[in-house]
Order: C-alpha cells, then structure tokens, then sequence
C-alpha cells in the first residue's frame, strides 16, 4: 500500500492541485508543437477566464469587506498557481501572500475547469450535423463528456474537501466557467464559420455541400 | 513579477512531462479527441516502465540514488511523494519528453509526408497540410532541446541516465505511435488532428456516396 499512498494517490492529489495552471499551459505548449491555431484560443479563453473570474472574486472582496491575506507555500493544497504562482501573484508580485476569497466569490481554480468542460459542450452543439453524420462517433463522445463531469466532480471534491473552498464559491465558479466556456466556444465558432474552434480537424459537411462535392467517398483499392 | 517569471518558467521546464500527460488526458476527454487520451496513456506506460528500471537499476549498481527530501522537491516531477531517494538512472523526465517529443515528431512525419491520393499533389489543402507537418517537426525540435539543456544543468540528471532515458523515450514514442496506427491508421495516432480530414473513408460516414463499378 505504500506504493499506492506515496506514488499513485499523491500523484493524483499533486496533479489536481496545479490542475488549472497544468492545463494552460499544456494547451500553449500543445499548441506551439503542433502547429494548431484552434487551440491558442483555447488557450487565450482559458486565460481570459481565469482574470475575469479573479477580477470578479476581487470586487465582491471589495463590497463584502475581506481584504485579508494570508501566507501559502508551493505545497499548500489551497494553492492552485503553478508553482505557487498563479496570474493574480503575477501581477501583484513574486512575495505576495495567497489572497483569502470570499466564501460568496467565485473559485478561480473551479472556473478554469468549468470552462473547459463547457468548451467541449460548445463542440458538440458546433458540430451537431458532422456528429449526426457520425463523422465523429457519437458513442465516444458520450463517454468522454461522463468521464468529463467526472472529472469536475472530483475536482469540486478536491477543492471543497480540501477546506480551499466554500460549496458556493466552488459552484458559482463551475458555473461561471461552464457558462463562458460554452459561450465562448459556441461564439467563436459561428464567428469564424467553426475554422477557429476545429480541435477535431474534421472536415466540415457544409463547406462539401456548398461546393457540390461529394460528402464522402468509399475507399478504393488503390487508396 | 521577473521573480514570479522565472519561477514559473522553472515550473514549466520541472513539470513539462507531468504538464503533457496531465493536459493530453483531461483535454482530451473534455473535447473528445480520443487521440490524446491515447497518447496520455502511452505516458502512463512509459511512467511505469521506466520507474520499474530506475528500481532494478538502483538494486543493481549501488550508489545511484541521490538521497534527501529537498532533492526530490527539486528534480522530481512528483515532488510531494515522501521518503525514499531520487533516482536519476534512467531519467523519468528525460523518458517521458523524449517520448511526446518522438511521437509528435513521427505524427508530423506522417502529416508531412503523406501522398495524396485523390487530390492534387499542389492543392491548397495538401499544400497546408504539409506547412503544419513541417512546423511542428521543427518546432518540436527546438522545444525538446531548449528544455533538455537547461534541465540536464540542474544537476538532477546524469550523463548515463540521460542516454538510458532518452533510449527508453525515442524509442516508446516510436513504438507507440506504431501501435496506435496498427490500430486505426490516420485516426487513433493522429496527435495533430489532420489525418482524419484526408481519409474520409476510413470513418463509418453517412450519407456515403459510393461509385459502383
């Protein structure tokens, strides 16, 4: 069990603990290595959100009268930067104190994953036609959008029971995130005729039909 | 905030193994692209082989590992795992960035280097097609190297664990990409997301127009 305890379950805790900031940042260097402008604005949705979020959390701070902060280290639960550092320290300084939220303000760490897990809702309502004509299989979709919610589920688990959060700051940051990710991706989408939002790289049934192509075509042996 | 940089830059470089698999998984099941699940798990496999190697390594040669809490804090990926010693022989990281950097590399190889069949070979679309693959092996490249040399400065590697990880990496990348393309050519190894597009008929399409003969 010592395996279990000292290797897999804290790998599990140390990975939920950076989460949003992991997530960030693999989607930049993602982006960067594969050539992929759809995921730099996935990357600039969920950085954005992260600084609204704040934003948001630092003026109900304001009108409920909390300006307290107190000290964190690298290994604190509560401290969900990359390494220690999250954008608000950024900004505010290399020694900055963690600042302490207000149970009502909205999670910065819950809403990063809200928004993309709401991105990938968006996905599915941009690309309805190209999934009814299973381009991309419903049926693996459905399972990685439940192991998805899973993964908020544990995530808010983590949060609350790590005493880093009140149920309503952790729910209304879900919430927030779900809620700009989905508009974000949804928007982004009709925007750009849904070129800017293919993570996928699927080809798009409307542009075939407009064209007068045929939507697909059957393998042929010299294929 | 140069403070603040630098230690998240430092972040990014001791993490970037852990950051990749971690970001493969969870985006990948969050925007349903099956492919990067996939590759997260060849991560994970390549964790646990090259963790059994460090412990028959470390069982074999004495002296290997480097003892001390603040070591792990320092070169491990995982550093909230309590007692026990670092080992750097072969090296996790070294391992693990070989790896995405190999199977990226292999897939842009694949991209790049595709004939077209039904489209002309200086069509726009193949034309781009061949700009992502050529970016991404280069841009892999450089990343690759500009994090290895800093990493193998922080004094948590050593020469023999470098070359044992990036042995254990190049080649895990390579076979794993492999084995997702025995499975589903241009769709379960496609990390890029491109190969789907040029291989219409491999995907249970509908409606299908079929040209019979």
């Amino acid at each position: 069990m010592a395996i279990y305890t000292d290797y897999v379950a804290a790998a599990i805790m140390f990975n939920l603990q950076i989460l949003p900031d992991t997530l960030i940042t693999g989607v930049i260097l993602l982006a960067i290595v594969l050539a992929n402008p759809a995921l730099v604005a996935l990357a600039t949705g969920a950085a954005g959100t992260q600084l609204l979020t704040s934003s948001v959390g630092q003026l109900i701070m304001k009108m409920g009268g909390i300006s307290d902060a107190r000290p964190t280290s690298s290994l604190d639960m509560c401290n969900s930067g990359f390494i220690s550092k999250s954008w608000d320290r950024l900004l505010r300084g290399p020694n900055a104190p963690e600042l302490l939220w207000h149970p009502a303000a909205p999670s910065v760490f819950m809403s990063t994953i809200g928004f993309f897990f709401g991105y990938g809702l968006g996905l599915l309502q941009l690309y309805k036609e190209e999934i009814d004509a299973k381009v991309v299989p419903r049926a693996s979709l459905i399972t990685t959008t439940i192991i998805g919610l899973l993964i908020v589920i544990a995530a808010l688990t983590f949060r609350i029971w790590s005493g880093c959060e009140s149920i309503l700051g952790a729910v209304a940051g879900v919430l927030l995130g779900l809620a700009l990710g989905y508009m974000g991706s949804v928007t982004l989408g009709y925007a750009t005729d849904r070129k800017a939002t293919n993570l996928w790289g699927i080809p798009l049934l409307r542009d075939r039909i407009n064209n007068g192509s045929p939507l697909y075509i059957c393998p042929t042996d010299d294929a | 905030m140069s403070g603040s940089l630098v230690e998240i830059l430092g972040g990014i470089l001791n993490f970037f193994p852990n950051t990749m698999i971690a970001s493969l998984f969870v985006i990948g099941v969050m925007t349903g692209r099956l492919s990067w699940i996939l590759i997260s798990l060849g991560g994970i496999v390549i964790t646990i082989l090259t963790l059994t190697a460090q412990y028959a390594m470390s069982k074999a040669i004495v002296g290997l590992a480097m003892p001390g809490q603040h070591i792990i804090e320092t070169c491990s990926i995982l550093p909230v795992a309590k007692g026990g010693d670092y080992t750097p022989v072969p090296s996790l990281w070294v391992a693990l960035s070989a790896f995405f950097a190999t199977y990226i590399f292999t897939n842009a190889l694949n991209v790049y280097s595709q004939v077209p069949v039904r489209t002309n070979k200086d069509s726009f679309s193949v034309q781009q097609r061949k700009g992502v693959g050529i970016i991404s092996m280069l841009a892999v490249m450089v990343l690759f190297f500009f994090l290895l040399i800093p990493r193998y400065m922080t004094s948590c590697e050593t020469i023999l664990g470098v070359v044992l990880g990036l042995a254990i990496g190049i080649g895990g990348g390579y076979l794993w990409w492999r084995v997702l393309d025995a499975c589903g050519p241009d769709v379960y190894p496609d990390i890029h997301g491109v190969m789907i597009g040029t291989q219409p008929g491999l995907l249970h399409t509908n409606p299908i127009a079929c040209a019979k003969k």
